[in-house]
């Protein structure tokens, strides 16, 4: 018997001779883990998450309180599909599909921001401390460094995508149930299961399975705005409504994640964590989605004047990275991310404090964050370490 | 802020005012008959005086869904004087068609469909309050009714301008988890708590403002409003256009150097400094020490290491 199963072992070790992964259009095979990855429209965002996204997998986004930035990531992540010619899907119950698909942004055809840097460079050579002229620049937006080998495209947020090209785009929209429809899956809130059937039907129709062979392979980005928003809550609910919740989300982003892992597809679901009561849900999701980040908006709460967070619109939580066809996740090499959004661009940055400018006994940051703790050893009270 | 949204001034499609009850003083005995929820309270009559001004202040035609009695009660004598503006619909009665099929009210806006015609222009609807019908309705789908406002501005062929709603965060059916739902989708919330109405507005862009301001009720029924602070504003602000804190615009002297002093500064040799004209070998590595003997050197031509014996 032990003979036998080491034969077969050894017999079962064949080389493949052709490569099995087909050549698709704004993807790039992973050097870690050979997975494709696709990008996600914002490149440092690409680089947290391992250089992109891998196809047949689940991105969670846990929306800031407005859902301002939530919808800007579904935003560029259809933009990039669209530039690379991926078909796209976009459900939505809470806002107009066909509104978000006309606000989709352009791509920059060329990057002229890197030349700029390099005059100024050599514009001011020092002249004293010159030892530090040939230093590497420090680079706070993460993956910046190795531009020319980047995945995805850099989108301009003023210019918005021309009608002639959105009609050339190949997407369907889903904002609720059609006439007939049938849900799958036995979900208290039938919605999920008509949302999910209609996804199956998609994969199924546009040939994204590993096993169908279609004359190009493709592949389908999909787009799930707001699950699990009050316009998820049931018509007819009884219950509490984060007891729906609860069965319902997990469960539907189980049946995602396992149809998704055997098609050329993948997802990008926004979820508003905030309104659930139960925080058993929020880590539901999380164990059921294969990556999921938290954006978390300074817009409306007390951050927003405080100086350490000057430069930054809110700040990014990784809350998974999923081992994919690994054992180990790549891990970025900062975990304390911000993002702010500029006029014409969204950028993560590792977390910096802002230069200390003004004269001031203490710095003014050490005393909000440390609130009233004092740090001196002794026991007297004065908020100045005295030597 | 408070004024410009009872004057109907406010661009928002849908208001939601929090009616969050009396304060609850901690330590303090309260008797077995004291009320959390009353209907006669602070915050609602307060809202019944926005209406009233917001009726008179608004050149469309005010529909109000009255789900508590005294709502039509306050109303009557106002609208007697303004037929045209406003409209009272008594949603209380009847409101499962038991007595007459009509009247059953399947979804939140089911009474104005039938008192409207097609020619009607845009109009602004009120609910007071929101807390029945989230019962009698059912909460999804009247959150599913007011999300169509706020997406559509219409709701079954009705344009609807605006829709000011009171609901009491005691009086819900699934407590604190349906008021953080009804304010997820309203585009302005004013919380009211102790004469304290805390306003979040959504600007459509995705700017947030935030105000905090105070109000009383006159003995008319006119409120006056006073600010309370100025509490920062909140927009997403664009890092392009972020103010300065630079030296130069604290300084009283001119911080920066013109051209023609960048250049004399460039001239003048510093310590230290890497100067172009050095000697190839010493740019190459290798040194040499130059002495110029001083005065009073006492200069020694014996050999230091004579006495050893090398």
């Amino acid at each position: 018997m032990a003979s036998l199963t080491s034969e077969g072992n050894i017999t079962s070790f064949q080389k493949k001779g052709r490569n099995r992964i087909p050549y698709i259009q704004g993807t790039r095979q992973s050097v870690q883990n050979a997975q494709i990855l696709a990008s996600s429209g914002v490149p440092s965002l690409d680089h947290v998450l391992g250089n992109g996204l891998p196809v047949g997998t689940i991105l969670l986004i846990e929306e800031d309180v407005f859902g301002t930035f939530a919808k800007l990531m579904l935003k560029y992540f259809l933009a990039e599909g669209a530039a690379c010619d991926h078909p796209l899907f976009l459900a939505s119950r809470d806002i107009v599909p066909k509104s978000l698909m006309k606000d989709l942004p352009l791509p920059i055809k060329s990057d002229s921001g890197s030349g700029s840097s390099q005059g100024a460079k050599v514009e001011d050579p020092m002249t004293i401390a010159w030892r530090y002229q040939n230093m590497r620049q420090v680079q706070s937006a993460p993956g910046s460094s190795n531009s020319g080998t980047q995945l995805g495209h850099n989108f301009d947020l003023t210019q918005t995508i021309s009608p002639e090209d959105l009609d050339s785009c190949d997407f369907t929209l889903w904002s609720g149930p059609e006439e007939n429809d049938l849900p799958v899956g036995g979900f208290i809130n039938p919605d999920y299961g008509f949302l999910l059937s209609r996804i199956q039907k998609h994969l199924l129709d546009g040939q994204f399975g590993v096993q169908d062979e279609p004359s190009k392979h493709s592949i389908l980005r999909l787009a799930i705005h707001s699950l699990g928003s009050p316009l998820w809550v049931n018509s007819s609910c009884g219950q509490s409504l984060d007891a729906t919740i609860k069965k319902d989300l997990p469960r539907f982003l189980l049946c995602l994640r396992s149809l998704l892992r055997e098609s050329y597809a993948l997802a990008m679901v926004t979820v508003p964590c905030h309104l659930f009561q139960d925080p058993a849900i929020q880590r539901l999701c999380e164990y059921q989605s294969d990556m999921a980040l938290k954006f978390e908006s300074f817009a409306g709460s007390s951050y927003e004047t405080n100086p350490v967070f000057k430069e930054y619109h809110g700040l990014l939580h990784v809350r998974k990275l999923g081992p994919i066809n690994t054992l180990a996740t790549p891990v970025p090499e900062s975990l304390d991310l911000a993002f702010k959004l500029r006029r014409r661009k969204f950028v993560i940055e590792k977390l910096h404090l802002p230069p200390e400018l003004q004269e001031s006994a203490q710095r003014e940051q050490d005393d909000i964050l440390s609130g009233n703790k004092s740090f001196s050893c002794s026991s007297n009270q004065s908020s100045k370490l005295d030597f | 802020m408070l004024r410009s949204i009872s004057d109907g001034r406010l661009q928002s499609p849908l208001i939601l005012f929090v009616d969050n009850g009396p304060e609850l003083y901690p330590g303090k005995q309260y008797g077995p008959f004291s009320s959390l929820v009353d209907e006669d309270s602070d915050s609602s009559s307060m809202f019944l005086s926005v209406i009233k001004s917001y009726v008179k202040g608004s050149e469309r035609a005010t529909h109000v869904l009255c789900w508590q009695r005294k709502t039509s009660q306050h109303l009557e004598t106002l609208q007697k004087q303004f037929p045209s503006k406003l409209i009272l619909h008594d949603c209380l009665s009847d409101f499962n068609g038991w007595i007459d099929q009509g009247r059953h009210q399947s979804h939140l806006f089911s009474i104005i469909d039938n008192s409207i015609s097609e020619d009607t222009r845009e109009i602004n609807i009120v609910i007071d309050s929101l807390s029945n019908p989230l019962f009698t309705i059912g909460f999804g789908s009247c959150i599913q009714d007011l999300q169509k406002i706020v997406n559509f501005g219409s709701i079954n062929g009705i344009k609807v301008h605006q829709l000011l709603c009171l609901v009491n965060a005691n009086l819900v059916p699934f407590g604190p988890a349906s008021i953080l739902h009804l304010k997820h989708i309203a585009s302005t919330v004013v919380e009211l708590k102790c004469h304290v109405a805390s306003i979040t507005h959504r600007k459509p862009g995705g700017h947030i403002e935030k105000k905090e301001e105070k109000y009383a009720i006159l003995s008319e029924g006119e409120i006056s409003i006073e600010p309370l602070r100025a509490s920062a504003l909140t927009e997403i602000r664009h890092t392009e256009e972020k103010p300065s804190t630079l030296p130069q615009d604290v300084a009283s002297f001119r911080v920066g150097l013109s051209d023609k002093e960048k250049e004399d500064r460039s001239k003048l040799v510093l310590p230290y400094m890497r100067t172009s004209d050095t000697p190839q070998e010493i740019e190459d590595g290798g040194g040499k020490v130059f002495y110029q003997p001083d005065a009073v050197d006492d200069w020694d031509d014996e050999d230091p290491d004579d006495d050893l014996d090398i």
